[in-house]
């Protein structure tokens, strides 16, 4: 259910009224996700779901019952608040529950909304594929993949008269395409606000192209290589890192960004002096909510700034009892690159080994931050700037710590998305990396 | 707390199975099956009567024939999840919530259609009806093979999870007590950080469909448990267990039965083994695997390349295709003889028991892989006639009102030893090996072909002994290596079950539960990996 800003103010004021508890707080999420799905060149499920939810969160002192619900009648609103009330009553205190915010909150303009992902129809969804399909078979490859388009909206308020409402559109669109014969294979995927950025005849070609090119690997020996990542490759690997970066875990003696004596690695030199990774709600590529669940604003943050860590993330209440910034997860991650192109990269390669995606990636040890996981779609041989052949797959163990302070050269950064990073925008260049551990060989394509 | 920020914080350690034997229920724990009929009172979705639902579901199906469907369904779904967490003597998060709607699926020349809504009346059936027949209009022209559905008969049934404690009729404080209590025990004993979580599901739906049928249901499963952490002051490195509680189909029983306090105690004591533990030597051992470290292996190698979906490559956009196509059944030789694997829905706690899938076939029990050799893949009416056959073995699963169904994993396990064998006495007759408990981290290929595993404890055996604990311990080879190297299998006075909430597929991404039982096991001459020497 699609609601209005002013028609979701009306919801979260109702729902408030019904409260009798110390205080309260209401977020309400809503609207329409359609999407398509093919597979072996042929269209296979599809969908559309109409939802509206909404989060109670009441409060007695320090005690708090959250609950959520899917029906907006008044009966159900009720009932849900009394629900709420009710479990706040049987928790215990939580000594780390924060009093809400107030009104004074200012947000940063964002925005994420376009009629041309809102009014994307099945047919134009359908019309896509279709040209994507056509081209499949026109190349004899076999071709599965999803396309999604949402027109939606995300909102908070509390009976401290804090409100904030932000309407988004988002798209989501990836294929793989693979060779009839099994032994090639490679993928795309991104995601827009703006169906209008969603490139897709080049998006299909450099597919396809990748695709046929990853065709009947030969296998290289595992070990160390001069390696070129991807940015979807990258985008794991920068995702990943920065997942770890909890300020409380680090204080508290559990994680790699400890000190033994200060506490935290704030202010040290982690990684290469050419890493730059920051956070900004307003980047017109990757625009992003400008508040978080609690209403809390989002901003600029800098993470690592010439390879210096500049911030963890941390919540309200361990920023107020380390007397630290409060610093919200990020929404969005921005990794600068160079003027440099992908081929380049490759041209200025004596010897190394060109990845294009990354694929099951497990932490192995948390202290060292060590990933294992898996290449995928298509892994290839660099010999004096060229790209001789494919390759097997490899796994990996490695670090994004290592993998980032054997950073030597970038590429322009673009807007993708990695294997399991989904739920992050990432702007990353492709990189290029000294020593990247590959630990075995996979015979999986 | 939204799921996906829980996710975050667990999905890479699904707990298993304790080392302690005789957790579930007295007697046999293998081999026992629901008996059909036991019934929930009353579909609790909302204030509608059956006969209100079964009018809605009879306009659904009557406005996709109006619209060209050849076949439709309608299921109206209301999930509820309660979790609830604890930190040391705090609570960290309680929240509560259904999450009710309906979703219509038709089949229109030949090509699907799917449509959903939260809010449920007449017009907005009829609405959302018309929208999954728009949709699949315009999406058949795209088809280039029709899809085909096996046949099915019509169901008139209900089917609940037999449980004895409703969870849900139990007070939050006593749940937030219960993991206080344990979160008191293992500091006490010693951990410098204690988290621990309950989470409960029940999953209450009505299915409809144009052949006749009208099936209600009503699931319930939980996941709780305890993980410490204790940190070695002076050299800074840290070290954590959880428990081995695992997802179950059942009620509070588990938890009540569960030896909760006991195994706490034991995880305190163990990560601080753990801490002073050698480093393992990389190298060829033989390996006895534990159900809690089992279960997910066998979910990843035989699991998921067993999916007929994924071995056609209609999920190789995402999750992969699988190295077991089509031409290796019956052919492949894909374990040793004692190798057994079979699929059953029915099986008692399983998490993907059920009466009947969301085709609305009715469950049953299969072999997937029999004396080593590979039989039978999982399918839906969908995919049953792509390899021949004329019945599904009722794999469909929507894990929302508003999610399309597919293809989904049942239970699926290892048939125990037929020969009498305890753990012991398996132990006793290893020269050369690592005991491995609980699951941890894990990485397979998309072709599940490839893998490394990790665990919780890892027990070095040296001439038919435990001699003690050993760390850094991963385990690394190929599926059918490994299935082949397989020589003992534990007997049926060994075997349990481990489990996971959620095993990932599809786009957009859903989330199943299941179960994989086995009794301990041994393969013999696995690579052994040192995850610290990697770096």
């Amino acid at each position: 259910m699609k609601l209005s800003r002013e028609e979701t103010k009306k919801l979260i004021e109702k729902v408030i009224s019904f409260s009798k508890a110390d205080s309260i707080s209401v977020s309400v999420s809503g609207g329409i996700k359609e999407n398509i799905r093919f597979a072996v060149n042929n269209v296979t499920t599809c969908g559309s779901a109409d939802t509206i939810s909404v989060g109670i969160s009441s409060n007695f002192g320090k005690k708090t019952g959250y609950i959520e619900l899917t029906s907006i009648g008044d009966e159900d609103i009720k009932k849900g608040v009394q629900q709420s009330e009710e479990i706040a009553r049987l928790s215990p205190e939580n000594e780390e529950s924060m009093p809400l915010l107030d009104k004074n909150q200012t947000y940063l303009n964002v925005n994420q909304y376009f009629e041309t992902t809102a009014n994307a129809t099945p047919s134009d969804r359908a019309k896509t594929v279709s040209y994507v399909l056509g081209k499949s078979r026109e190349r004899d490859l076999i071709s599965a993949g999803y396309f999604e388009t949402e027109d939606r909206f995300t909102s908070v308020g509390n009976s401290k008269g804090l409100f904030a409402y932000h309407p988004f559109t988002e798209l989501d669109f990836s294929f793989t395409s693979r060779t009839k014969d099994g032994t090639g294979s490679s993928k795309v995927h991104r995601n827009f606000a703006d169906l209008n950025r969603l490139k897709i005849e080049e998006l299909t070609k450099t597919c396809m192209d990748r695709a046929v090119l990853s065709q009947k690997p030969i296998e290289l020996k595992p070990g160390k290589y001069t390696t070129i990542l991807e940015k979807m490759a990258t985008c794991d690997m920068v995702g990943k890192l920065i997942g770890f970066m909890n300020r409380r875990s680090a204080d508290e003696g559990r994680s790699f960004f400890s000190d033994k004596d200060k506490g935290n690695k704030i202010g040290e030199k982690l990684l290469s002096d050419k890493v730059n990774i920051y956070t900004d709600p307003q980047n017109p590529i990757a625009p992003t909510t400008p508040f978080t669940g609690e209403g809390l604003p989002l901003f600029k943050t800098a993470w690592f700034e010439n390879g210096v860590l500049k911030n963890l993330f941390s919540n309200r209440y361990w920023a107020e009892k380390t007397n630290s910034p409060v610093m919200p997860y990020p929404a969005n991650l921005i990794m600068t690159g160079t003027n440099k192109s992908l081929e380049e990269l490759i041209k200025n390669t004596d010897k190394g080994v060109f990845v294009i995606r990354l694929w099951y990636i497990r932490t192995v040890d948390p202290q060292s931050i060590l990933l294992t996981g898996l290449s995928r779609d298509g892994i290839f041989y660099i010999e004096n700037g060229e790209i001789k052949y494919p390759v097997k797959n490899f796994r990996f163990n490695e670090s994004p710590v290592n993998v980032l302070k054997n950073l030597t050269d970038m590429s322009k950064e673009e807007k993708v998305i990695g294997a399991e990073t989904e739920y992050m925008k990432i702007i990353v260049p492709d990189i290029k990396v000294e020593d990247f551990n590959f630990s075995t060989l996979s015979d999986a394509i | 707390m939204q799921r996906r920020d829980f996710l975050k914080n667990s999905f890479y350690t699904c707990c298993g199975v304790a080392i302690t034997p005789a957790l579930l229920e007295a007697g046999s724990k293998y081999n026992r099956y629901l008996l059909n009929g036991e019934v929930n009172p009353n579909f609790s979705g909302s204030s509608l009567s059956v006969d209100e639902y079964k009018k809605l579901c009879d306009i659904a199906i009557e406005t996709a024939k109006k619209n060209g469907a050849e076949y439709s369904d309608i299921r109206i779904c209301k999930n509820r999840n309660q979790r609830i967490g604890t930190r040391e003597d705090k609570v960290q998060y309680i929240s509560d919530g259904d999450n009710f709607g309906f979703g219509v699926r038709v089949l229109v020349n030949g090509t699907w259609g799917f449509a959903a809504n939260s809010v449920l009346n007449e017009s907005e059936v009829i609405k959302i009806t018309e929208k999954a027949c728009e949709i699949a209009k315009a999406n058949s022209i795209l088809q280039v093979s029709p899809v085909r559905l096996a046949s099915v008969p019509s169901y008139i049934d209900k089917w609940t999870t037999p449980i004895r404690v409703n969870p849900f009729d139990l007070s939050i404080a006593d749940k937030v007590d219960f993991q206080i209590r344990a979160n008191n025990i293992a500091k006490t004993a010693g951990a410098n950080f204690v988290n621990s979580f309950m989470w409960f599901v029940n999953e209450n739906k009505i299915f409809a469909s144009s052949v006749g049928s009208f099936i209600e249901q009503d699931l319930y499963r939980l996941w709780a448990r305890t993980d410490v952490t204790v940190i070695d002051k002076t050299t800074g490195e840290f070290e954590s267990r959880e428990t081995f509680t695992q997802p179950i189909g059942m009620g509070y029983e588990y938890l009540l039965d569960y030896p909760y306090e006991k195994d706490v105690e034991q995880a305190v004591e163990h990560t601080k083994m753990k801490l002073k533990a050698p480093s393992v030597k990389p190298g060829k051992r033989d390996i006895i695997l534990h159900p809690s470290n089992l279960w997910l292996t066998i979910h990843e190698t035989c699991g998921h390349p067993t999916e007929l979906d994924r071995a056609l490559g209609y999920e190789a956009n995402y999750a992969g295709t699988s190295f077991m196509t089509t031409d290796k059944l019956n052919n492949l030789k894909y374990g040793s003889d004692i190798v057994n694997l079979y699929a059953d829905k029915n099986q008692l706690n399983g998490l993907s028991s059920r009466g009947y899938d969301d085709d609305g076939v009715k469950t049953r029990e299969w072999d997937i892989i029999k004396n080593g050799k590979f039989v039978n893949y999982q399918t839906t009416r969908e995919l049953a006639p792509l390899v021949g056959q004329d019945e599904s073995f009722a794999c469909a699963y929507g894990d929302s009102w508003s999610s399309f169904p597919i293809q989904r994993m049942p239970n699926l396990s290892l048939r125990p030893g037929t020969e009498k064998l305890s753990l012991d006495e398996l132990i006793s007759q290893t020269d050369d090996g690592i005991y491995i408990i609980g699951d941890s981290s894990w990485s397979i290929d998309m072709q599940r072909y490839n893998f490394q595993f990790t665990g919780q404890e890892f027990w070095d055996i040296k001439n038919g002994k435990i001699q003690g604990m050993l760390k850094d311990v991963a385990y690394q080879g190929n599926t059918v290596d490994l299935w082949n190297s397989c020589d003992k299998i534990c007997d049926e006075s060994e075997y349990e079950l481990g489990g996971s909430f959620f095993c990932g597929k599809g786009e957009p991404g859903q989330v199943a539960p299941v179960s994989h039982g086995s009794s301990p096991t041994r393969f013999r001459n696995i690579n052994i990996l040192n995850t610290k020497e990697q770096i």
